[in-house]
This record gives structure tokens, C-alpha cells and sequence, in this order.
């Protein structure tokens, strides 16, 4: 085995090791439990509603029925987005900074650059660890929604479903990967392992919610008048300005593709495949951006400040 | 003679501050040799050019022979390293840390190497423990096992006995001289403890300000000063000196 597959098996065995990161993992998936539950639920009580509605307008002769609520399957899976772009950052984000900080405060790395390795080996080996790691949990995170929707929700998801569920999960793995590579980037410029956190943190609020938040401020208003009532609504409209600063945010690229992929009725699914498949390709792209950046930069630093791992 | 290890002005240089200024030094194979100096001195950071941790500002250096920038990987074949405080993976037992260093040493047949290698300590019932369990003593005959698992010519030690007890040092020293003596392992260490180095070390060198001043073997040394009954008196007295020069 090569010094990169050895190094890549090390961090995957470590970070199931890591009590930090299993805790946050079994948080996840017991939040996704208990997000399907509440989307079946809910969706059970709209089709008894609908149901209580009918009967109730066939007794009283009424022939004009309202039409059937849709039922979006991949709907109830929907808060997966929510979870991954907050938990998952979270633990991209453990995984990044337990990469390379402790054994930079222990001494760790002298001794694996004191064998026949490269320090590129070093780093690639890190990197294929981690990412083995968020792809082996998204994975479960797949397989395990799959059988919430099954055992939970009553329903048997079509293909089609099982693709946009898989979809959403590859750019889950690239949104994650932008969290890992910039852990990974300041654990190898800073040398306080409290601060790599919280800036990683800092800066996927910064990501997250801020840019989103100000992106909104610089959307334009188009005020809607009800010609029945007098009232007017605000109906907020994107703007250049608001469109660009919302490209930055890795966030709100994975929650609109989200949105776009797990709410879906099945019934469009074909119709839309062309389109949804350049939005995503679209989103992918936008995702991998930072990734690279951050990976091209730690790279850089790593490769030519040699007294880094001495410190 | 052999060399194990020849450097010839060798330097480091971090911006304006120069950790190691022109080193040329010799150490013939089989020497246990004490690299000495006050804190800064630049003992830490020849030893990180010669283990190829570090490239040097200018000046060369070979390990039997092969380059430590041409030649960095057969440097590591032939170099055992155990850093000050090792610390290992402290989740991970004994055996567990010790076949990762083995395999990426390409050592054939691990895990046979690896009881082995505890053997020589006289602990291989330390295989099934968590390095985190250890105590510092255990920890760094450990970071000692690692070191010796491919079977290297020299090892590199940086301050192999430091902030261990008496027993601990004792241990440590004792583990040195029987491979030295055994296997011919040349040993390079940096150390402060000047009654081990006394009782261990062949041959010497003193740091001061990166700067070689002395390097000789143990006896010359100890000849050079008859007025001075330790290496302590005679290390303070070429410090003395140094300051005054300087």
C-alpha cells in the first residue's frame, strides 16, 4: 500500500474514533428520524384533511370538489437540506481541523516526514481520508432516508425520486468538501487549534448567513396591490447585485438546488430532468470553486514553508 | 572510517535570524555522538535538516553518504527519529501505531517486526495498550520502537530523556548503549543531560548561537581541560568563553 492510501486509511479509521464527530453524526441522523416522522405525519394529516373535506362536501350534494392535494414525496425529506447545510458544514469542519492541527501540537508530522513520504503525499492522503469519510456518511445518510421514507413514510420512492435524492447527495459531498479544505487550509496556517475552529466557524457564518442576509437587503421590492381588499403585499425580486453576493455563499447555492431537488412533485420529474440537470451541473460548479481554492492554497503553504511542521 | 554523517557548512537561516551558521561536522559510524548547547543554539534545527525535515539555507549534508536535498528518500531509509516529548496517536494501541510507522516505512512483515522491536525493549506486553494510557517514560520507548523498525543505521534523538525520572532516563540511556553496542547503530542526540552524556556519549559537539565551537571526541575533550573535573564545568567554561569573545 502506498504512503497515500496508508495516510487516507488512518484518517478514516481516526475519525470514527473521534467521539466529537460520532456524536454529531448520530445527531444528524437522529435528526433526520425525526424530520421524516414530522413530514409523514404532516403529510398524512393534509390527505386526512382533504379526505374529512370531501366526505363532508359529498354529504351536503356539493359535485365541484377541490382537487387532491399533491403529494411530494421527496417533501418530507426536504429538511435534509437544512440539516446538511448546517450540520454537515459542522462536521466537515471537525474533520478538517482534526486533521492536521494535532499532530502539528504533538509533533506527529516529523515523524511521518521523517519516513519515505512527501509532504504532498502527506496532504493528498489527509484530504482522500476525510472526504472518504463525508462520502462513507452521506452515503448512510442516503441509504438510511431511503428506508425513513419506506418504513416511516409508507412510501416507496420512484427512481426517478431516488435519483434526485442521490443528486442532492453529491453536492451535499461538495458542499461539505468546501468546509473540510478550509479547515484543512487554516489548520496548516494557524498554530492554536481553539482558533482554527473558530475561525472555520466563523467563516461558515460568514458563508452561510451573512452574505445570504445581505444579498437579501439588495433585492428589489415590487409592491403588489389586492384589488379586492386595498392591501399591499412587498414581493422581494433578485438584483445583480443581490444574484452575485448570493454566488458566494456555497449555502444558498446547495438550499435553492435543495429546494429545486427534494420538492418536486413525481409527476415532473421527467419533464424537468433536462433542466434540473444544468442547474445542477450549474450548482456543482459553484460548489467545487472554493474547494479548489482552498485546496490549490493549502497545497501552496504546505508544500513550500517546510518549517511549518516544526513549529 | 565511514562516515555517518558530514555536513559542511551547513546553514539555516529563519529571515534575519541564522538558527544554524555554518556547520561542518564529521561523525564516524558506530559514535554515539551529544550534540550540546544552551536553548536556541540550533541543535534542534540541524537535527531537523539532517532528518530532510528541513532544507538547509545553503551548505551541504549526506547521511552514509546520500544527500539529505538530492537524496532525501534513501536518507530516510537509513534514519531512526524520535522528536522531543513524542506523543504518537494516543487513541491507537502500541501495535496499532507501530504497524502504521512500519508500513509506511515499507517494513516487510510488520507485525512479526513489531514484537520484535518490543522485545528489544523488554515490554512486548505493552502491544495491546493505548498510547494514551502510557506514561511519558513508556511513551518515549515507544517513540524509541518506532525509530527502529525499519532497521535504520542511525538515529536521530532530540532530547531523549527529557522531563522523564531518573528510572525513566536511566531506562532510556541503557536502551541507547545496547544498540549502539549491538546492532553498531550510530546515534546523534541532542541533549542537556551532561551526566548521561558523560556516562554515554563517545564523541561531542557544542552549540552556541548556531555556531559549531567544539567537536571532539569525549576523552580529547575531557583532556583538553585538565583543571575541569566534569563536562558541566568544561560546557560552562566554553559558553564563558563564547560570551566574552562575543
Amino acid at each position: 500500500m502506498n504512503a497515500i492510501a496508508l495516510i487516507a486509511r488512518k484518517e478514516f479509521q481516526a475519525a470514527f474514533r473521534n467521539r466529537l464527530f460520532i456524536t454529531i453524526t448520530v445527531l444528524f441522523l437522529a435528526m433526520s428520524i425525526l424530520s421524516v416522522y414530522i413530514g409523514s405525519v404532516t403529510k398524512r394529516t393534509e390527505l386526512r384533511v382533504y379526505n374529512q373535506t370531501v366526505a363532508s362536501l359529498t354529504a351536503q350534494g356539493v359535485t365541484a370538489l377541490p382537487p387532491q392535494p399533491e403529494i411530494h414525496t421527496l417533501t418530507i425529506l426536504s429538511n435534509l437540506t437544512e440539516y446538511v447545510s448546517i450540520v454537515g458544514a459542522i462536521l466537515a469542519v471537525v474533520l478538517g481541523y482534526n486533521a492536521l492541527i494535532e499532530e502539528k501540537e504533538s509533533g506527529g508530522l516529523k515523524l511521518i516526514l521523517s519516513r519515505p513520504v512527501y509532504r504532498d503525499q502527506l496532504l493528498t492522503g489527509k484530504l482522500l481520508g476525510n472526504a472518504a469519510v463525508i462520502a462513507v456518511l452521506l452515503g448512510l445518510v442516503f441509504v438510511f432516508n431511503l428506508a425513513l421514507l419506506v418504513l416511516i413514510g409508507g412510501i416507496w420512492p420512484t427512481l426517478g425520486e431516488v435519483g434526485r435524492l442521490l443528486s442532492f447527495v453529491g453536492l451535499a459531498f461538495a458542499y461539505m468538501l468546501i468546509f473540510l479544505s478550509l479547515a484543512m487550509l487554516l489548520s496548516i496556517r494557524m498554530q492554536n487549534s481553539a482558533a482554527v475552529f473558530l475561525v472555520s466557524l466563523v467563516a461558515w457564518m460568514l458563508l452561510s448567513f451573512v452574505i445570504p442576509q445581505m444579498a437579501e437587503t439588495m433585492m428589489a421590492n415590487s409592491t403588489v396591490i389586492n384589488s379586492i381588499s386595498g392591501a399591499t403585499n412587498q414581493i422581494p425580486q433578485d438584483t445583480a447585485a443581490s444574484q452575485a453576493l448570493n454566488f458566494l455563499s456555497p449555502t444558498w447555492h446547495l438550499r435553492s438546488m435543495g429546494e429545486q431537488l427534494l420538492e418536486a412533485a413525481p409527476g415532473s420529474v421527467i419533464l424537468k430532468t433536462g433542466t434540473l440537470i444544468g442547474h445542477w451541473l450549474l450548482t456543482l460548479f459553484a460548489l467545487l470553486i472554493p474547494s479548489i481554492v482552498f485546496m490549490a492554497a493549502g497545497y501552496i503553504t504546505f508544500l513550500r514553508d517546510e518549517t511549518l511542521t516544526l513549529e | 572510517m565511514r562516515m555517518a554523517i558530514e555536513t559542511f557548512n551547513l546553514t539555516r537561516r529563519y529571515e534575519d535570524n541564522v538558527a544554524v551558521d555554518n556547520l561542518t561536522l564529521r561523525v564516524p559510524q558506530g559514535e554515539i555522538f551529544g550534540f550540546l548547547g544552551h536553548n536556541g543554539a540550533g541543535k534542534t534545527t540541524t537535527i531537523s535538516m539532517l532528518t530532510t525535515l528541513l532544507l538547509p539555507t545553503s551548505g551541504t549534508a549526506a547521511i552514509f553518504g546520500h544527500d539529505i536535498r538530492q537524496e532525501n528518500l534513501q536518507v530516510r531509509q537509513h534514519i531512526g527519529y524520535v522528536p522531543e516529548n513524542v506523543r504518537l496517536y494516543n487513541d491507537l494501541t502500541v501495535a496499532e501505531n507501530l504497524q502504521f510507522f512500519a508500513a509506511l516505512s515499507g517494513v516487510s512483515a510488520a507485525p512479526q517486526r513489531i514484537i520484535e522491536v518490543l522485545e528489544l525493549l523488554g515490554h512486548p506486553e505493552w502491544r495491546g495498550l493505548r498510547v494514551g494510557e502510557l506514561s511519558k517514560g513508556m511513551r518515549q520507548r515507544i517513540g524509541l520502537a518506532q525509530a527502529l523498525l525499519h532497521r535504520p543505521s542511525i538515529l536521530f534523538l532530540d532530547e531523549p530523556a527529557s522531563g522523564l525520572d531518573p528510572e525513566g532516563t536511566r531506562a532510556i540511556s541503557d536502551l541507547i548503549v545496547w544498540l549502539n553496542e549491538e546492532f553498531g547503530i550510530t546515534v546523534f542526540m541532542n541533549t542537556h543531560q551532561l551526566a548521561e552524556v558523560t556516562k554515554l556519549c563517545t564523541s561531542i559537539g557544542i552549540m552556541n548561537h548556531g555556531r559549531l565551537v567544539m567537536a571532539d571526541t569525549l576523552k580529547n575533550v575531557l583532556a583538553r581541560f585538565p583543571d575541569h573535573h566534569s563536562l558541566e564545568e568544561i560546557y560552562l567554561e566554553v559558553e564563558r568563553q563564547e560570551r566574552s569573545r562575543a
